[in-house]
C-alpha cells in the first residue's frame, strides 16, 4: 500500500496532524517566514531551511516547472500534476501562492474551486446586525466538494485557524515559475 | 536538487458541468491508497436522479388527468410539476461555492443507459463501491405534499420509473422505495405491488411529515415488512416551514437542526410507543441524520423513563437498550470531536448497527475513506460498517472475492 495520508478526523486536532503526517513543506509564520522543514528528509544536510526571497535548498528536494509567469494572469491560477503530487500555483495581486491539492477535510481538490471573496457580517454602533457582505480585499479559495474556504494568501480557514492548507514554496526563475517540493 | 523543466499535466477548476470522473479524482486516489477494491462496500444512501429526469417520471404518473395536466407545467415541459419543494430556498451550493452542490449537469455520453445509470457507475467507481443504495432527491419534500391524492400518484409514478425505467440497467444499483406514508392504505398497496422486484432492498419513509409514527394505522404495513423481511428506513430531511425552524435566519442552522428534528420525533414516538416490543424482527434505519445526535437521545429518553414508565409500559429495558438494536447510515458523520465520535460508536453498537453512506452528489457528502481512517475502528468494525451490515440490512450478495473477509468481519 503506497504512503498514506489519514484523512484528518478532529477538526480539533486537525492542524497538528494536517502537519505531522503530511509536511514536507510547512506554511509560512506569521511573519512571513518559513521554518525548518522535517518530513522525510532528516538527516543532515537534508534539509530546507528557507525564507521569503532567501531559498536554500537541498538535494531530496526539486523544482518543479509550473508555467511561464505570463501563462498565469493575475487572479488565476495553474494546478499541476507531479508524480503523486497536485500543486496549485495562484497569482493574486503580483505574487504568487502554492497550496496542496488537498483539502484538509476530506481530502477534496481544494485547488480545483472557485476563489471567492470571504464575507463579514457588518454590525452599527449598537451592535445591530446590517447583514452580511463581501468582505473587501478578502479572497478565498473554496473546495469544490464541501465548500470549506481557505484564504488564498495564508492558507488558512478563515473561522478555524488551526485548519490550514499544506504550502510549498514557489521560486521564480528567467521568466518561470517553479515550485519546490520533496522527492 | 533536481528541476523539471517539462510542462507539467494540469487540472481544471471544476463547476457544475465537470464530469464526475474529476470531481471525485481525488476520492478515486484515496481508494487506491488504501487498497479500497479489496473491501465490500455498499453506499447505503445516495440520491443520484436529478431534476432532468422529472418528465420521463411523469410518464409512469398512472392517473390519466393528473399525466396530462402535469405536462402543462414548465412551459409545456412537465418540469416540477407538482412538486412542493421551494426552489428559491434551497441554498446547497452555498452561494455558488459548491458547484455539484445545485445539481451534476455534466454531459453524459452514453445514451444507452439512463443518465441516472450512468451517473451512478461513476460515482460507483471512484468511491470503490461494490453496491450504490440509491433515492431521488425530488421525493425528499414529498411527504410535506399539501394533497395525499399527489403525493400517492408521484410515488407511484416515482417507484415504477425506479424499477421499470433504471434498476434493469445495473445490477449493482439498488432501491429503496418510497411510501405514501400519509395515506396508510397507499402505503400498503406500495409494498404489496413492488415487494419482490428486481433490486428493490427495501422501503423508505420521508421523514419531514407531520404523521405520527406510531399511530394504530400503520400496525398492518410495519406487520408486512417484518413479514417480509424488508427494512424501513426514516429518511431525514430539512424543512423551514415549521415554527422552530423559521427562526433560524440562515441555512446552515436550518439544516443543522431540522435534519435531527424530525427522526428525533420519529423515533421519540418509535421507542416509548413500544413499537420494537411489536414488531422485534422489523428492521429499522434511520438515514442522513448524522451520528451526533444519538447519544443525546439515549441518554435523555432513559433519564426520562426511569421517572415515568408508566407512560411506557410496553418497554421492558432501556430506551437506549432499544436504540442501539436499530440501524443508522453513519452521513454526514460529524467529526470534530474524535473522542465524542468514538463514544457515539460504542453506544450505538456501531460494529454491528452502523451503515456506510455517502449522500453523493449532496453538498455534505462523505467518502469511504473516512471510515477507513477512523483510528478507534479496528479491521473487523470497518469492514462491518463500509459493507457488510448493509449486506446484512438489505439481504444484498457478496461477491465471491470478500467471502473469506467477510466470514472474519462476522465472527
Amino acid at each position: 500500500m503506497a504512503h498514506l495520508v489519514p484523512l484528518a478526523c478532529s477538526l480539533h486536532h486537525l492542524g497538528r496532524a494536517s502537519f505531522e503526517g503530511r509536511a514536507r513543506a510547512r506554511p509560512p509564520q506569521d511573519d512571513g517566514t518559513w521554518i525548518e522543514s522535517t518530513g522525510t528528509c532528516s538527516s543532515p544536510g537534508r534539509r530546507i531551511l528557507a525564507r521569503r526571497g532567501e531559498v536554500r535548498y537541498n538535494r531530496c528536494m526539486k523544482e518543479i516547472f509550473v508555467a511561464r509567469e505570463n501563462e498565469i494572469s493575475d487572479g488565476e491560477r495553474k494546478i499541476v500534476i507531479d508524480e503523486n503530487v497536485e500543486i496549485g500555483v495562484f497569482r493574486i495581486d503580483g505574487a504568487f501562492y502554492a497550496w496542496r491539492n488537498d483539502c484538509p477535510h476530506q481530502g477534496g481538490p481544494v485547488c480545483q474551486g472557485r476563489l471567492m471573496q470571504g464575507t463579514e457580517e457588518r454590525l452599527d454602533a449598537e451592535r445591530r446586525s446590517l447583514g452580511i457582505h463581501y468582505r473587501a480585499g478578502s479572497l478565498n479559495i473554496v473546495c469544490p466538494w464541501h465548500g470549506l474556504e481557505f484564504d488564498v494568501r495564508t492558507g488558512r480557514h478563515p473561522g478555524h485557524a488551526a485548519l490550514r492548507l499544506v504550502s510549498y514554496p514557489v521560486k521564480l526563475q528567467d521568466g518561470a515559475v517553479y515550485v519546490v517540493a520533496g522527492t | 536538487m533536481t528541476t523539471n523543466r517539462v510542462k507539467p499535466p494540469e487540472l481544471s477548476v471544476i463547476t457544475d458541468v465537470t464530469d464526475s470522473y474529476e470531481i471525485l479524482a481525488r476520492a478515486t486516489r484515496q481508494a487506491a491508497e488504501r487498497g479500497l477494491d479489496k473491501y465490500f462496500i455498499v453506499d447505503a444512501d445516495s440520491h443520484i436522479g436529478d431534476g432532468l429526469a422529472w418528465a420521463e417520471v411523469l410518464k409512469f404518473v398512472e392517473n390519466e388527468t393528473v399525466r396530462d395536466a402535469a405536462m402543462f407545467f414548465g412551459g409545456g415541459t412537465g418540469r416540477s410539476a407538482f412538486l412542493n419543494d421551494t426552489p428559491g430556498l434551497q441554498h446547497q451550493h452555498v452561494g455558488g461555492r459548491i458547484p455539484h452542490g445545485a445539481h451534476l449537469r455534466e454531459p453524459i455520453a452514453d445514451k444507452c443507459v439512463p443518465r441516472e445509470v450512468a451517473l451512478s457507475r461513476k460515482a460507483m467507481d471512484c468511491l470503490a463501491l461494490d453496491y450504490q443504495i440509491f433515492f431521488p432527491s425530488a421525493l425528499l419534500f414529498l411527504g410535506m405534499h399539501p394533497q395525499r391524492e399527489i403525493e400517492a400518484e408521484l410515488a407511484t409514478a416515482y417507484n415504477r420509473w425506479i424499477v421499470e425505467h433504471v434498476l434493469p440497467h445495473e445490477p449493482r444499483m439498488k432501491a429503496m422505495l418510497y411510501l405514501p406514508f400519509n395515506t396508510p392504505e397507499a402505503a400498503e398497496a406500495t409494498v404489496r405491488r413492488f415487494l419482490g422486484a428486481p433490486g428493490v432492498v427495501g422501503f423508505l419513509v420521508t421523514s419531514t411529515r407531520y404523521q405520527p409514527v406510531h399511530a394504530n394505522e400503520y400496525m398492518r404495513l410495519y406487520a408486512m415488512l417484518e413479514e417480509a423481511g424488508m427494512p424501513i428506513g426514516f429518511h431525514a430531511h430539512h424543512n423551514w416551514n415549521n415554527e422552530y425552524t423559521r427562526n433560524l435566519n440562515r441555512f446552515l442552522s436550518m439544516h443543522a437542526i431540522s435534519f435531527v428534528l424530525s427522526n428525533m420525533v420519529h423515533l421519540t414516538n418509535w421507542i416509548i410507543n413500544g413499537l420494537p416490543e411489536r414488531f422485534p424482527r422489523l428492521k429499522v434505519m434511520w438515514i442522513e441524520s448524522g451520528l451526533a445526535w444519538l447519544p443525546f437521545l439515549m441518554q435523555r429518553l432513559d433519564h426520562e423513563y426511569l421517572m415515568r414508565v408508566s407512560e411506557a409500559p410496553l418497554l421492558r429495558r432501556l430506551p437506549s437498550e432499544y436504540i442501539g438494536e436499530m440501524y443508522y447510515t453513519m452521513q454526514p458523520m460529524e467529526a470534530t470531536n474524535l473522542k465524542l465520535l468514538e463514544g457515539t460508536f460504542e453506544a450505538i453498537r456501531a460494529d454491528t448497527q452502523l451503515l456506510y453512506a455517502s449522500d453523493w452528489p449532496h453538498w455534505d457528502f462523505d467518502v469511504p475513506a473516512k471510515v477507513f481512517d477512523l483510528p478507534f475502528l479496528d479491521e473487523r468494525a470497518k469492514r462491518n460498517i463500509l459493507g457488510y451490515n448493509a449486506a446484512r440490512v438489505f439481504n444484498l450478495p457478496i461477491p465471491a472475492q470478500y467471502l473469506q473477509d467477510s466470514r472474519v468481519a462476522a465472527e
